[in-house]
């Protein structure tokens, strides 16, 4: 097991170089650069730009110089807000997409694993539709439809909540509800299937005829099984909550992590794309692995060597 | 902090998840409302105003920030050598004793060398005594390749002997900027500069002290900034808000009434309308699609801009080489309509170049090419292309945002309309449009200019001389260039001024080089309570906030 996990840790080097490489590339190949605004810049201040960030040298050198500096932890300085280091606006950026992230998470799985168990086991009944109604129309509304909706009803309507910001709960509570309603109908839904395939595998009828009290036979033989699927979703839904929330942090104006990536791209700011970039690659290895170590405990089926 | 990025995935979720659980039980501790309660004099007791910023400003570094969320900041934070007097834009002297002029010896009869006497009580906003050897130290850094000379605006300044050899590695030592005395500054000139006062008045000319700037790139942080003027920054909670507070070691005479200044930092116009709507914001501006719903309220400010909209033509491609094209071009556009329909009645329709407000400005200027089908298709016709025969393919190029895409599809329209013409749209994303725009590598694009200061040299010569840095419309004429030579030198501002009409007269008049459709106008909402507020043309983003330090918030 052990020997797993650091294989897989290993593996992520590769995989940042792999990225790195991708990513300085395409950045390189669109047109414009960190400093074409609607004004013109002097050509003089221009050439000593380039020449403080190492923007004059060759490209290929550029990506020698970005790496070495990577290997010692060095991630640059923004060219949009200028010389704040990259790693700065990443940390304060990340602190806030993944509280946001989480919050969302925990709600999206309160929601949806109950809703999804509960569904199986009321199968065809109101209880059931309800469900599926819930889990339709949540998986069709895109966040910045729900967020929207959020917005005008909780804030211009019944001025209950703050339109925007971050630090205080009623900041909170509207981005954490359209973060989480999508994930949350897309639990609901793979529970609920997950479920009703082990409720007609023979291991539960035997469960039945020998007698066991329905709540056993639910808790120990139903759930335990039918989460394998669902967490093989945690992984990507934990990950695409903590990176793909900036339309909702734009939304709200959140400070978060991927709005700034957002905005960098416009503003063609290398560092803190490239950054961001590496970033998101990390969690999203990470948090597969830690699906892939989690598989271990449910299903005893599997191994890892 | 440096994040380390290795491995420490488990450390950083515990951080989060204690950051989860901080979040929820955490209460609020920005902005707050602003009372009701009295402070005497009908004023609220809490002084707070609270504003909607478009962005992230790029520097608070006066010598180097360029964009309009950062200039709105600076303005606060520093008072220059002079000011605006008034809403009349006048200059009036600040931390300068007095307006130096020939009379009083300030301005040698050559023009060349100018003396500037500093008040003797001035102070940084940490109560140290701020002196003339600041000023120097602040202007021969705004030509430090490390610091001004990687910005915008120091090009405005290369007037100063020394400076552009600074910029491109020369020594700032040898910069004809210097302290004679603690209240001494001498400046030298290579040329005559008549609007070297208003340039002094500007964000780029304010200064800094070298021990505060030597603390390293974070020392615009809040905690470490040290400005001089009416407003200390106190707190700047990244892509978040920024906290002003008044500052109390201020020695100005326009001492502030505000308390404090909540820049709530908004890009989405709409998300900061609902929160104006909600009581989170005390002024904001109206989005283009609300402008209908506030036509009437009383909350609603509209003040014009110094700010040209039109057609920008690449001058050196086919068609638009030909000023008859130009002409048949401009005038096919039904400005008033435009107004109306696209920009919802915020704008004022103009066939000129300067807007109202820049001395020159003349509402007669273009009208030769005003809306006029027939004319428009004469003009066509002029050119060799009768009907629209033969005209080269033309591509109105625009950047992707929603206004761009209702303007140019209105401009697709008119000319088709009336010079029976099609012409197709280039929708580019916005840095992609950017680098084509600043290449001229387009033949026809929605742009225009918006100014730094009220005054024509801001309009014509950095814009259309040969050699202009921001000559994006490759537009040449020698007779023009000599008008602008001559007025740069011209210290009479009556015989200046003539040249610069005359100057016009070649750049719209003649060569149509420009093709107008508006001037913008700003469209802001204020809530009642916030009294004072004094609008100029020079307002970029938030109105009045050239005299922020007159503003007040009323009892409610």
């Amino acid at each position: 097991m052990l020997t797993y996990i650091l294989h897989r840790l290993l593996w992520l080097f590769p995989v940042l170089f792999a990225v790195a490489t991708i990513t300085f590339s395409l950045m390189h190949l669109v047109p414009g650069g960190p400093w074409d605004t609607d004004r013109k810049l002097p050509p003089a201040a221009e050439e000593n730009l380039n020449r403080r960030y190492g923007l004059d040298k060759p490209l290929p050198e550029q990506f020698a110089d970005y790496l070495a500096d990577l290997a010692q932890g060095d991630l640059g300085v923004s060219y949009r807000a200028l010389n704040r280091p990259v790693s700065d606006i990443i940390w304060d950026g990340a602190r806030v997409s993944v509280t946001l992230g989480l919050l969302a998470l925990i709600v999206a799985v309160g929601l949806g694993l109950p809703l999804g168990i509960l569904a199986a086991l009321k199968q065809n009944t109101l209880v059931d539709y309800a469900s599926v109604g819930f889990v339709s129309i949540g998986a069709s509304v895109p966040s910045f439809v729900s967020g929207m909706l959020l917005l005008v009803v909780f804030s211009a309507e019944l001025k209950w909540l703050p339109t925007s910001g971050w630090g205080s709960v009623e900041q909170a509570i509207m981005p954490v509800a359209a973060l989480s309603i999508l994930p949350a109908a897309y639990i609901a839904r793979v529970t609920r299937a997950g479920m009703l395939e082990v409720l007609q595998q023979d291991y539960i009828r035997t469960a039945r005829s020998k007698g066991l009290k329905e709540q056993v036979i639910v808790l120990r033989h139903v759930v335990r099984n039918g989460l394998i699927p669902v967490l093989t979703v945690i992984g990507p839904v934990a990950a695409a909550l903590a990176t793909g929330s900036f339309i909702v942090e734009s939304l709200f104006s959140i400070p978060g992590i991927g709005r700034s990536f957002v905005v960098s791209i416009g503003a063609r700011d290398y560092g803190v794309i490239m950054g961001t970039t590496l970033f998101y690659t990390i969690l999203v290895v990470m948090s597969n692995l830690i699906v892939d170590i989690l598989y271990v405990f449910v299903d005893p089926r599997i191994r890892y060597r | 902090m440096t994040l380390k990025l290795r491995g420490s995935w488990f450390w950083l979720l515990v951080v989060a998840l204690a950051l989860a659980v901080g979040a929820l039980t955490a209460c609020s501790d920005d902005g707050g409302g602003n009372g009701g309660s009295t402070g005497g004099d009908g004023l609220a007791a809490d002084q707070t105003l609270r504003i909607r910023l478009i962005g992230e400003p790029t520097s608070l570094d006066p010598q180097i920030a360029a964009f309009s969320p950062d200039v709105g900041v600076l303005k606060q934070l520093w008072r220059g050598l002079f000011y605006y007097g008034d809403v009349d834009l006048s200059i009036e002297p600040a931390a300068a004793a007095e307006l130096p002029t020939v009379e009083n010896g300030g301005i040698s009869e050559d023009g060349l060398t100018y003396t500037i006497k500093l008040r003797d009580d001035l102070t940084w906003s940490d109560g140290e005594a701020l002196t003339a050897e600041d000023f120097e130290y602040s202007l021969k850094r705004l030509f430090d390749p490390a610091a001004g000379g990687g910005g915008y605006y120091y090009a405005y300044y290369t007037d100063i002997v020394g400076g552009q050899e600074a910029v491109d590695g020369g020594s700032l030592d040898d910069v004809a900027v210097n302290a004679v005395d603690d209240t001494t500054l001498e400046i030298k000139l290579t040329q005559p500069r008549s609007t070297l006062l208003t340039l002094l008045a500007l964000w780029p000319a304010y200064p800094v002290r070298e021990d505060v700037v030597a603390a390293g790139e974070s020392w615009t942080e809040a905690g470490s900034l040290v400005g001089n003027g009416p407003y200390v920054l106190t707190e700047w909670a990244h892509d978040d808000h920024i906290t002003l507070v008044a500052n109390e070691n201020y020695w100005g005479d326009d001492k502030p009434i505000l308390k404090t200044i909540v820049y709530r930092i908004q890009p989405n116009e709409a998300a900061a309308l609902i929160a104006y709507e909600n009581g989170e914001l005390d002024m904001t501006p109206v989005p283009l699609t609300d402008a209908d719903r506030f036509a009437d309220s009383a909350e609603q400010i509209r003040y014009a801009q110094l700010a040209t909209l039109g057609m920008q033509f690449n001058v050196t491609q086919a068609p638009f080489d030909n000023v008859d094209v130009r002409r048949a071009f401009t005038a096919a556009i039904d400005r008033d309509t435009f107004v109306n329909d696209v920009r919802d009645g915020v704008g004022q329709a103009t066939t000129s170049w300067l807007p109202p407000g820049i001395p020159g400005y003349d509402p007669e200027r273009g009208k030769a090419y005003a809306f006029d089908q027939a004319q428009a298709q004469q003009f066509l016709e002029d050119a060799g292309f009768p009907g629209g025969e033969g005209l080269p393919e033309v591509t109105l190029m625009v950047g992707d945002s929603q206004s761009e895409s209702l303007s140019s599809q209105f401009v697709q329209e008119q000319i088709k309309r009336n010079l029976g013409v099609d012409i197709k749209i280039e929708s580019l994303e916005g840095a992609t449009y950017q680098d084509r725009f600043l290449s001229s590598d387009f033949q026809v694009t929605l742009g225009g200019w918006s100014a730094d200061y009220a005054d024509p040299e801001n309009w014509l010569p950095a814009l259309w001389s040969t050699d202009a840095g921001n000559n994006i419309s490759l537009y040449s004429n020698t007779e023009f260039d000599d008008l602008m030579e001559q007025a740069a030198a011209e210290l009479d501002p009556e015989a200046r001024a003539d040249l610069y009409v005359q100057g016009e007269v070649i750049l719209i008049d003649e060569d149509a080089a420009f093709g107008p459709i508006y001037h913008n106008v700003k469209n802001w909402l204020a809530k009642p309570w916030v009294d004072g507020i004094a609008f100029t043309e020079a307002d970029s983003e938030t109105p009045g906030d050239w005299f922020f330090t007159r503003v007040s918030i009323k009892e409610h």
